[in-house]
């Protein structure tokens, strides 16, 4: 595998604390290792390309600005997609974050091992295979509110097929504005088209963006059809969005609204389900005419294309390993695995799978594992990560954060803990395997902590739940080993708690140096 | 006799009972004989280890004796076998390693409680005993591995016949779900609550299902977590898995394993009403953990 190391000043921001041109020169080794005053701008993605193609690269790091940063800010996904259209397979991109996870001090020592961590990842990783799907051109409608009627109307013009989803058994649509959406209303209702489902439930969905298999429970029974993208408009009626919530993956703010995800209005973490913003101000029609304007040009700019690819970021089954047992059955929350109980082995939905790794912790073989983050990767970083030393004195803590809540507040603590502190980023509470605790104390960790979501905002759902009662049970075996087991801390997060990741990991380094005083590990 | 493949045999920290699995084979002890010479043996009175195609050792290294022992064995063996689940895992004696040696020989020279005036034997002349147990591996190379408490006799005799033919015993990898017939119901509905409402003891039921999963049944059994290889005799026997055969190769460990696996089966609570986790997990391969012993005084600052 050729890989190549791409290195970011983030003008000036990153080059100011970590000597970058010294860590080019360290990783001289490597087919490529250059520096870019910023990973954003079009001459040095130019540059970066024409480093992919010239060096024939078919492997990046990037060390600069965290994962999120290219994934939610508008432009940052421009790169990655860029790099696969040049040949890079989406799993083949690792990223090492130096802008957010490495303090002035000692910081180009510690920048060194996060970039072998990246390094390790693309190494162990196996190309994900895509899915290529003829979008359906045909949009679920969640929600009879102005926007929802709206963004109904301009689905029907552009000849889509459009099912609106009403919870209530009415149009949701206030009193006053029936009069003035009278209109719209007519031409939607007089579509032939447009289906309404009222007092109804949206009773399962599965598949991706371009191709959703929807279930809906209405008076008279349930109704199967295939969507190619979901657009929600339900305002912030709090029991329907935790509803469309864990069905959907989406996120929340800590009061309980949908959340956006980067820069684009109506945006969630699935490219294919968009809600309406706004409708809840006092010039909510405005804005909810607006936003379904921007929802509808988003999704249609999507579904029109006669082709997508959809990334299997899925889980993997090692059949010569798999007894058959039913764990990941039981422990699945999508209903993605099953037991073929012909071959008594078990056996995926792709369609399902949302690759969150709660089966692979579960998996008492050792027969599953997570494309995005194998197993082998995340032993070796632990590894790495536990090697050398930063200078620092203080405890050594190893830092597991799940990619939702957890990795955003740990991009929003910035730096402001010990250098000796090592973050590693996991899918999710649920793939936080206790083995993995037990290594990084093998390992000569002093003490570990682990942040993810909480309760009611895990995007899988029940991985903090699961996390949780892993880790209850688990305590037990440290205490075993004469393990103080306060020297394993569970943090549950809010997407924006840097504060609290701050304070945490400080006052857990603070109780790591009180127990080293009264004696080893006790 | 030249034709005969020259194999030896030990025992270290263990019960012999593997070597009584051996003997297990009762006439079919006759065939392996045909094909192998033993040349040193608990079971043959010879006083030194010859070299040989095939060492076997069972038990654990606990004190010096065994250390010892190993390293002539692997010297002289051009293939070294680990024999049962104390070569293999560490076995039963390995649990020792939850105590340092010191509380060890203490509790057992002195503290028993028919002990008078105990005292913890010492001299130049006993094998001092090892700081913990270790499996064969974190001694020395293994090339293969026999698991089992015992080892089924006809697994010993596949092994022996690969070994002394120039083949490789075979390697399971799956669990013992693989090999147990009890029908499962509930562990097959994706759906997220527990199998069980509660976790019970297998005294505790009136009658145990002979044909049903022990775990829908509230009993804890570490099948899941625990090796293929055994035949499921216990499960045919209306009792659960132990865990003897120790961890199915791809899982690091058994212990954590089998409390990732069980959070999402059984009730948290009831689990931890066992009030044993670590005996339960752990029962048979301790010392091959991932944290095989107590945590060092000073430790992690390495």
């Amino acid at each position: 595998m050729r890989t190549g190391l791409f290195l970011s000043r983030d003008d000036g921001t990153i080059s100011e604390t970590v000597d970058v041109d010294a860590l080019a020169k360290a990783y001289a080794f490597l087919p490529a290792a250059h520096v870019y005053d910023s990973f954003f701008r079009a001459a040095d993605q130019q540059a970066m390309l024409n480093t992919v193609r010239e060096s024939q690269l078919d492997a990046v790091v990037l060390a600069g600005n965290s994962p999120s940063y290219f994934h939610t800010v508008l432009g940052g996904t421009g790169i990655l997609e860029a790099l696969t259209a040049h040949g890079i397979n989406p799993n083949k991109v690792a990223f090492a974050n130096l802008k957010e996870q490495v303090a002035p001090a000692q910081a180009t020592s510690k920048a060194r091992r996060l970039i072998d961590v990246a390094l390790a990842k693309v190494e162990a990783s196996t190309r994900v295979k895509s899915h290529l799907v003829a979008p359906h051109r045909s949009v679920l409608v969640v929600g009879t509110t102005a926007g929802g009627l709206i963004a109904a109307q301009a689905l029907l013009r552009k000849g889509y097929r459009v099912y609106l989803l009403e919870p209530a058994p009415a149009l949701r649509l206030q009193p006053d504005l029936q009069k003035a959406l009278l209109p719209i209303l007519t031409s939607v209702q007089s579509n032939a088209r447009a289906t309404f489902f009222f007092a109804a439930g949206l009773k399962d969905i599965s598949g991706f963006c371009g191709q959703y298999a929807v279930v809906v429970t209405a008076g008279d029974g349930e109704h199967e059809f295939a969507v190619g993208g979901v657009v929600l408009s339900v305002g912030n009626d709090p029991e329907v969005v935790g509803t469309l919530r864990a069905q959907l993956r989406l996120n929340i703010t800590r009061d309980g609204k949908l959340a956006q995800e980067g820069c684009q209005p109506g945006r969630t973490t699935d490219p294919g389900v968009w809600f309406i913003p706004g409708g809840d101000t006092s010039d909510g029609l405005a804005m909810e005419m607006q936003g379904a304007a921007t929802v509808v040009v988003a999704l249609t700019t999507m579904l029109d294309a006669s082709e997508l690819a959809h990334p299997l970021f899925i889980t993997a089954i090692d059949e010569t390993a798999c007894g058959g047992c039913g764990t990941c059955v039981k422990t699945c929350a999508f209903a993605a695995s099953r037991i073929d109980m012909a071959r008594k082995l078990s056996v995926i939905d792709p369609a399902r799978c949302k690759g969150c790794g709660n089966c692979v912790t579960a998996c008492p073989t050792g027969a599953r594992d997570l494309i995005s983050l194998p197993r082998d990767y995340v032993r070796h970083a632990i590894q790495i990560l536990s090697q050398g030393t930063t200078g620092s004195e203080d405890p050594r803590i190893l830092a597991l954060f799940c990619r939702t809540c957890g990795q955003s507040a740990m991009d929003a603590a910035g730096a402001g803990y010990s250098p000796n502190v090592m973050p590693l980023g996991v899918e999710c509470g649920g793939s936080v395997d206790t083995q993995y605790i037990l290594e990084a104390f093998g390992k000569g960790f002093d003490g570990v902590a682990l942040f993810a979501c909480r309760d009611g905002h895990c995007h899988n759902n029940v991985g903090n739940t699961d996390m949780g009662r892993r880790v209850g049970l688990f305590r037990t075996v440290l205490r075993s080993r004469h393990i103080n087991d306060e020297r394993l801390r569970v943090v549950s997060v809010y997407a924006n708690d840097g504060g609290v990741v701050r304070e945490e990991l400080q006052s857990l380094s603070a109780d790591l140096t009180a127990m080293a005083a009264v004696g080893g590990r006790r | 006799m030249s034709e005969r493949v020259p194999i030896a045999t030990t025992w270290l920290q263990g019960c012999s009972g593997c070597h009584i699995a051996l003997l297990d084979l009762h006439e079919e002890l006759l065939e392996v004989l045909g094909a192998v010479d033993i040349q040193y043996s608990p079971i043959v009175d010879i006083k030194d280890v010859p070299h040989v195609a095939v060492g076997i050792v069972e038990g654990a290294v606990g004190n010096q004796d065994n250390a010892e022992m190993l390293a002539t064995f692997r010297e002289r063996s051009k293939t070294l076998v680990a024999f049962g689940t104390c070569a293999c895992f560490g076995g039963l004696p390995g649990l020792r390693n939850l105590f340092s040696r010191e509380e060890v020989l203490r509790r057992g020279y002195v503290e028993t409680e028919s002990t008078v005036d105990g005292r913890v034997p010492a001299g130049a002349d006993l094998p001092a005993l090892a700081e913990y147990v270790k499996p064969l591996n974190q001694v020395v190379p293994v090339d293969y591995y026999i698991p089992g408490c015992p080892p089924l006799p006809a697994t010993i005799k596949h092994a022996l016949v690969a070994l002394v033919t120039g083949g490789t015993p075979e390697v399971k990898r799956r669990n013992l779900c693989e090999e147990c017939d009890r029908t499962k119901q509930r562990m097959l509905v994706a759906s997220r609550d527990f199998v069980t409402d509660a976790v019970v003891s297998p005294h505790e039921l009136d009658t145990i299902d002979p044909a049903r999963c022990f775990l829908e049944q509230g009993v804890l059994c570490m099948g899941p977590a625990t090796c293929e290889g055994c035949g499921a005799r216990c499960l045919a026997g209306n009792m659960p898995c132990r865990g003897c055969m120790g961890p199915p190769p791809d899982a690091l460990e058994q212990g954590a394993k089998s409390i990732n696996a069980l959070a999402s089966i059984l009730p948290a609570g009831g689990l931890m009403f066992q009030e044993d986790v670590v005996g339960v997990g752990y029962r048979y391969s301790l010392p091959a953990s991932i944290y095989p012993h107590l945590a060092t005084e000073g430790g992690g600052k390495s």
